[in-house]
C-alpha cells in the first residue's frame, strides 16, 4: 500500500525540485516528490491512500539536531520548573509565576501531587520570586527535603529537611566559600559542595530514567526525526548505552539517535587497535534506532557559557584565560589515529583559539594522509575568524554550530565578557555558508532548547535576549537556515544518503508545520506551530495545549 | 627548598583528611612522582587521577599501602555534575588511609582545582604542588597554547618544583617565579612532600576566591520610571560603571547607554527590550528598589 501525503507545500531541501505538493511513501521510503498527477505511474499500479491530514500544511524534511546530550537532558528535566516566562513542556503547560506569593503557591501546589524523595525546583529568580532561604523551603514542607534552583544554575537553596538527608551540618561547611548555612544558600563554588552532594539522587536510575523519557517528549515535540548524541559517555559510557536502548529502541520512539562516542572515554586504558574493535563492535550491533557509526567526537576548549573557550589575542575584558579540555598535543594525537582509521571526527571548539588548534590537527591529518569528504566537524564554534573559516573550507571541515549562544549571551558578552564586535559575530554563519562549508545548527540541548524553528529563528535575525540585533552581516536566509536543520545537518552526521530532504528513495523523515518557514515574516519563525512528524512513515501526531 | 608559603589556618578541621593536589602539564612527572611518594610513605593515602590518559601509578604500590586509587572518568564540562567524583569521594572515605593525594589533569588550571577540591566534604585541602619539566619548560613557556596555563600552574601553586633538570632552575623559569625548587631526581623526597605533612599544621579553605572586581544584574524598571529618575540613580551611585537597556513604559520604549562621563536615551522602534543591565564595582550589592 502506499501511502500519499498531499499538503499546501512541500520543501524538499532537493535543489533539483525544490518544492511540490504531494509525496508517496511505501513501507517506510519516498517512492516520489511531486504532484498527485505526477505521480500517477506508481498510483495506476499499486493500491492507494491519498492522505489528506496535512493538506493545509507545509511538509519539510524531518527535523535534524545533529548535537545534543540526553544524558545531560536527563538530569535536568525531571526537576520542577517554576519560572517567570512561561514554558510549554510535553508534560506539562509551567505558568509564568511572577510574584514570591505565585512562586510559592506553585512549590505547594507541586508537593501536595508528587512524592520525589527530594523535590527540585528549578527556575528561581530573585527580580520576580524574591530572596530565597531555607526558612521560607520550610514552610512549604519541614519534613521534607526541598531543593530551590537558581535559574541560572549557579546557585540553590536547601530546607532543613533537605541538608539533614546530606548530612550536611554546620559543622561539615564551616569557612567553606560561597556557602550559607543559616540561609541554605549554596552559590559558586559553594555549589560545587552541593552538587557533590546531590548527585546520587540527581543521577538515581528512578530519575535518570524518568529524564530520559522526558526528554524523548521533547525531542518530538521539537519535529525532530534524527538526533545527535555528540558524546556518549559524558557521565557513564556503560550504563548511558543500557538505559538509552531500553528507552529509545522502543516502536513508539519517533525518531533515531546518531550515536557518537566520547573519544576520551572509549581510548581510556585502550590501545588504539583496542579502541577500533570497541567501536567496530558496537557499529555492528546496532539497532534500528541506536546507531554507532565510524566517528568520534574529541574537545578542544572549555565551554562557553563558562567563560572557558581558549581566546586568541586580545582575549577576555578582564584578562582571565580560557581552558583546555585536551591538551593540544594531546588533541592532535587523537584526530591522528581516528583519521588514519576514517573516522569522521566531531571536535568541541568554543573560541578562536580552540578552534585554531582543531584546524592545526587536520592540516597536520591532511599533509600526512589526505582525504576527501572526511565531515571533520568544528562543533558549536562560538569565536572564529573569516580566515579560519577559509581554512576550514580548504581543509575540507564542516561547522555545527550553537547559533543561540547569540541569542542568550551576546547582549552581556558585549559588556562583560569580549566587547562588542566579537560578542555581535559570534556564530559567523553567513561567512560559512558563503565559503561553501556544510553548515548545521544544533541546541547542544539543554544548553539551548531543543526546538530547530527557534535557532532557525535567531540564525535569521540575530536578535539577542535584550531585543537587539547583532551582526546583521551574518544574518542567514530561511532557506540556509532550514537546510542547516534539515539536510546539512544530516551530512554532519553521515547520514545524508537515506534522510535530510526529500527524495525519491530517502526514508519517509518528514516534519509537518503550520505554515511555510521560507516566506512567513523572518520574525514569526520561531511561532510557526510543529503539527506532527513522520519517522519512516508513521505519523507521530504532536499534541499541543 | 624556598620557604613555603604561608597558609591560612583559621577553618581548619581536624577531623577533615589533608588533599594535596599535584598539578602540572603533560609529561612534568607528576605520575613518577605520586609513585615515589607511595614508596616513601608512612601510612596509607589514596590517590585520585583526574585524567583520562592511561593510568601508570603503580597499582602494587597502592596495594601494599592498603591506599585506593581511583580514576575520574567525566561529567559536565562546566559544572560538577559527575556521578563519579561524589560516588569515589564518598566511597573513599569508608576506606582506611590518612590523606588523599589529586592527581590533576595536565590542563587543569591550578587555581580552579584548589577552589574545587576545597569543597569536597570529609577533606581538607593541604597544598597544591606544582611540577613543571625543567627541560621542557622554554618550549612550554612560549608556546602560544600553552604558556598562559603553566604561568597559571606556576603563580596559583603552594609549592612549585622543577623536575628532569639537574643543573639549578631553568632561567626562562627563574624569571617568572622566584618560588621554584628543585624535585631531586632520586633519594628521599623533602619531607614537606608527605601527604600528611600539613595536617597537623594548617589547612586552607578559601584558595583562589577572590572578590569579584565588578558585579551586574539586570532589572526590570517600573514603568513610570524616566531617564531623568535614572540618569539621577546613577550619578547617586558612583561605583555603576556601565547602564544599557530598555526602560518600557505604557506607549513607549527608551533605549538607554550609560557609562559615568556620558548618559544617552533615545527613544526605541521596538519596545521588545528586555530589561536594564547593571555593572558596578565591588562586591556589595546595589538596592535597586528605587528603581522597581
Amino acid at each position: 500500500m502506499i501511502e500519499v501525503y498531499v499538503a499546501k507545500n512541500i520543501i524538499t531541501m532537493n535543489p533539483s525540485l525544490p518544492e511540490a505538493t504531494a509525496i508517496a511513501i511505501r513501507n517506510g521510503e519516498i517512492l516520489e516528490v511531486g504532484s498527485l498527477e505526477s505521480l500517477s505511474p506508481w498510483l495506476i499500479r499499486e493500491d492507494h491512500q491519498i492522505i489528506e491530514t496535512f493538506q493545509d500544511c507545509v511538509i519539510v524534511p524531518g527535523f535534524i539536531d545533529p548535537h545534543l546530550h540526553p544524558a545531560m537532558a536527563a538530569v535536568i528535566l525531571p526537576m520542577h520548573f517554576i519560572t517567570a516566562m512561561p514554558w510549554t513542556l510535553p508534560w506539562c503547560e509551567v505558568p509564568a509565576s511572577l510574584t514570591p506569593r505565585a512562586f510559592d503557591q506553585e512549590m505547594q501546589r507541586i508537593s501536595a501531587t508528587v512524592d520525589d524523595e527530594i523535590l527540585i525546583f528549578w527556575g528561581h529568580h530573585d527580580l520576580w520570586h524574591g530572596t530565597m532561604h531555607r526558612d521560607r523551603l520550610n514552610a512549604i514542607d519541614a519534613d521534607r527535603p526541598i531543593v530551590a534552583w537558581n535559574r541560572s544554575f549557579h546557585e540553590l537553596h536547601m530546607n532543613s529537611a533537605c541538608m539533614a538527608l546530606l548530612g550536611i551540618t554546620d559543622a561539615s561547611i564551616s569557612g567553606r566559600a560561597q556557602i550559607d548555612f543559616d540561609t541554605g544558600r549554596f552559590f559558586e563554588n559553594g555549589l560545587a559542595f552541593a552538587i557533590q552532594k546531590l548527585n546520587p539522587y540527581i543521577l538515581s536510575d528512578t530519575r535518570f530514567t524518568l529524564g530520559l523519557e522526558r526528554l524523548k517528549q521533547v525531542v518530538h515535540a521539537g519535529g525532530h526525526t534524527t538526533i545527535g548524541d555528540m558524546a556518549v559517555g559524558l557521565f557513564d559510557f556503560e550504563r548511558e548505552l543500557v538505559t538509552t536502548a531500553k528507552i529509545f529502541e522502543r516502536a513508539d520512539t519517533p525518531f533515531r539517535i546518531e550515536q557518537v562516542p566520547h573519544g576520551a572515554v572509549v581510548t581510556h586504558n585502550r590501545s588504539f587497535e583496542e579502541t577500533q574493535a570497541v567501536l567496530t563492535d558496537l557499529s555492528a550491533n546496532s539497532s534500528h534506532r541506536l546507531n554507532f557509526r565510524a566517528r568520534v567526537k574529541l574537545f578542544s576548549d572549555g565551554a562557553f557559557f563558562s567563560q572557558l573557550a581558549q581566546l586568541l589575542p586580545p582575549g577576555y575584558l578582564d584578562g582571565h584565560v580560557g581552558e583546555w579540555l585536551t591538551a593540544p598535543e594531546v588533541l592532535h594525537e587523537h584526530i591522528l589515529n581516528f583519521w588514519r582509521a576514517g573516522y569522521q571526527i566531531h571536535v568541541h571548539v568554543t573560541g578562536d583559539m580552540g578552534v585554531e588548534v582543531a584546524l592545526e590537527g587536520l592540516a597536520k591529518a591532511q599533509a600526512e594522509h589526505p582525504r576527501l569528504l572526511h565531515g571533520f566537524t568544528l562543533e558549536h564554534m562560538g569565536y572564529a575568524t573569516p580566515e579560519q573559516i577559509e581554512r576550514a573550507k580548504a581543509l575540507g571541515a564542516s561547522v555545527s554550530a550553537n547559533i543561540y549562544y547569540l541569542h542568550e549571551l551576546s547582549g552581556r558578552y558585549a559588556e562583560l565578557s569580549v566587547g562588542y564586535e566579537r560578542a555581535s559575530t559570534m556564530g559567523r554563519l553567513k561567512t560559512c555558508f558563503d565559503a561553501g562549508i556544510t553548515t548545521a545548527l544544533h541546541s547542544d540541548f539543554t544548553m539551548a532548547p531543543a526546538q530547530p524553528l527557534l535557532n532557525m529563528w535567531v540564525a535569521v535575525n540575530r536578535i539577542n535576549a535584550q531585543g537587539e540585533q547583532m551582526g546583521p552581516a551574518e544574518c542567514l536566509t530561511p532557506n540556509q537556515a532550514l537546510a542547516a536543520v534539515t539536510l546539512n545537518a544530516a551530512k554532519i552526521l553521515g547520514i545524508e544518503t537515506f534522510t535530510g530532504s526529500l527524495r525519491a528513495g530517502k526514508r519517509a523523515d518528514l516534519t509537518v508545520l503550520s505554515d511555510s518557514p521560507l516566506t512567513v515574516d523572518p520574525l514569526r519563525i520561531k511561532d510557526i506551530r510543529v503539527v506532527a512528524t513522520v519517522f519512516e512513515g508513521l505519523v507521530a501526531p504532536i499534541e499541543t495545549a | 627548598m624556598p620557604p613555603l608559603k604561608p597558609l591560612k589556618s583559621s577553618n581548619f578541621r581536624r577531623e577533615d583528611r589533608p588533599l594535596t593536589v599535584i598539578a602540572g602539564y603533560l609529561g612534568a612527572g607528576k605520575t613518577t612522582l605520586i609513585n615515589r611518594m607511595l614508596a616513601d610513605a608512612v601510612a596509607p593515602f589514596a590517590v585520585i587521577v583526574n585524567d583520562l590518559g592511561a593510568l601508570a601509578v603503580d597499582q602494587a604500590l597502592i596495594a601494599g599501602q592498603q591506599g585506593s586509587t581511583l580514576t575520574l572518568t567525566n561529567g559536565c564540562a562546566c559544572c560538577q555534575i559527575s556521578a563519579d567524583l561524589a560516588a569515589q569521594l564518598e566511597r573513599l572515605r569508608q576506606d582506611d588511609f590518612s590523606a588523599l593525594v589529586f592527581e590533576a589533569s595536565g590542563v587543569a588550571k591550578a587555581s580552579r582545582l584548589a577552589t574545587l577540591t576545597s569543597q569536597a566534604e570529609g577533606y581538607a585541602l593541604a597544598k597544591v604542588v606544582t611540577l613543571v619539566d625543567g627541560l621542557d619548560a622554554p618550549r612550554l613557556l612560549s608556546d602560544a597554547y600553552l604558556s598562559p596555563l603553566i604561568k597559571e600552574q606556576i603563580a596559583a601553586a603552594d609549592w612549585v618544583l622543577q623536575t628532569k633538570r639537574s643543573e639549578g632552575v631553568h632561567p626562562s623559569l627563574a624569571s617568572i617565579s622566584s618560588n621554584i625548587g628543585q624535585l631531586p631526581s632520586s633519594g628521599a623526597l623533602p619531607a614537606a612532600l608527605a601527604p600528611e605533612y600539613f595536617f597537623d599544621q594548617s589547612g586552607r579553605l578559601e584558595a583562589g576566591i577572590k572578590a569579584p572586581l565588578f558585579q551586574h544584574r539586570v532589572i526590570f524598571p517600573r514603568p513610570d520610571l524616566t531617564p531623568g529618575l535614572l540618569e539621577a540613580f546613577i550619578v547617586e551611585h558612583p561605583e555603576i560603571e556601565r547602564v544599557k537597556g530598555w526602560l518600557v513604559g505604557p506607549t513607549d520604549a527608551v533605549l538607554v547607554q550609560a557609562t559615568r562621563a556620558h548618559f544617552q536615551a533615545r527613544s526605541g522602534a521596538r519596545a521588545q527590550g528586555q530589561g536594564l543591565q547593571f555593572i558596578w564595582r565591588g562586591d556589595a550589592e546595589l538596592d535597586f528598589s528605587a528603581l522597581t
